[in-house]
């Protein structure tokens, strides 16, 4: 599996630290540099669709201003979604949340503390085309 | 609410340190004196408990954790790296404490991080601990102010 040069990332999260950590993760599993961008909460990450849809997105939950699951329920609401893939990355385990979170449209989660190689077998496999 | 043995608390933080942060820690006794100069507090919250997490650890270990996080040299880090790093520490160890406290069928939630806060208050601690990483310390306290027995 690889990682079309055309595909579009976020990274939602509080943390610049986390943030830095997924950068590093993406681009070792093929996104280009210039194709990801970042947001420190949902209200960033929901102006930034806004402007331009990327084809993944990758959520934190519990953050400030807006939270992961404020941000999906507005894109949900603005029926935004489109193509675009929502993947959890969180400390969050409680089970009914990540069904709702499923049922708001996540395609896949992926618990902190995580490997960056797990993190990068969930982007292979959400948007890797088949080489 | 699920009793938390340290034991397991423990084991939890040694496999998160290494999974993500690919830093060894030992536990240690947790009234060693090692000081530890950064703080941050996180709250936790639910249906039938609330209370809140207080780690401490010292520059080196943050510098530490940032530098295999980003796969940078220790040098090449600041100060704002050490605050993100004690505060992403925080969460995660939220994290792991409500999953042992049973957060996956119960409504509990972790609340944001804040640097440089530590509990004064008079709450008994549910737990200590301490851990060491090649002479630099990692501490955590979890208090719980309240709780609401079930069974």
């Amino acid at each position: 599996m690889s990682i079309s040069a055309d595909k579009t990332l976020m990274i939602v999260d509080d943390s610049p630290l986390i943030r830095r950590v997924i950068r590093k993760a993406a681009t070792q599993a093929g996104f280009q540099e210039t194709n990801i961008r970042e947001a420190e909460n949902g209200q960033v990450a929901l102006d930034q669709v806004h402007i331009s849809q990327p084809d993944v997105v990758l959520l934190d939950i519990n953050m400030p201003v807006m939270d992961g699951e404020q941000f999906m329920i507005s894109i949900d609401k603005e029926g935004k979604y489109g193509d675009m893939a929502v993947l959890i990355v969180s400390t969050e385990v409680n089970a009914a949340r990540l069904v709702r979170l499923a049922g708001l449209g996540a395609k896949g989660r992926l618990k902190k503390p995580f490997e960056p190689e797990e993190l990068q077998d969930l982007l292979n496999r959400v948007c890797g085309d088949a080489a | 609410m699920n009793v938390i043995p340290k034991n397991e608390m423990d084991q939890r933080v040694v496999q998160m340190m290494e999974r993500m942060c690919f830093v060894l820690v030992d536990p240690m006794d947790e009234d060693h004196g090692a000081a530890a100069n950064h703080r941050a507090n996180i709250d936790f919250w639910g249906d039938q408990c609330r209370g809140n997490v207080s780690i401490e650890a010292s520059d080196g270990f943050l510098l530490e954790v940032a530098s295999s996080l980003l796969g940078l040299e220790p040098e090449d880090l600041d100060d704002s790296d050490c605050s993100a790093a004690i505060k992403e520490l925080a969460n995660m160890t939220c994290g792991e404490l409500l999953e042992l406290m049973g957060a996956e069928d119960k409504t509990l939630h972790c609340g944001l991080p804040e640097d440089g806060a530590w509990s004064s208050d008079s709450t008994p601690l549910l737990l200590k601990s301490a851990f060491d990483s090649m002479g630099e310390v990692f501490r955590i306290a979890v208090q719980v102010k309240e709780c609401k027995e079930t069974e």
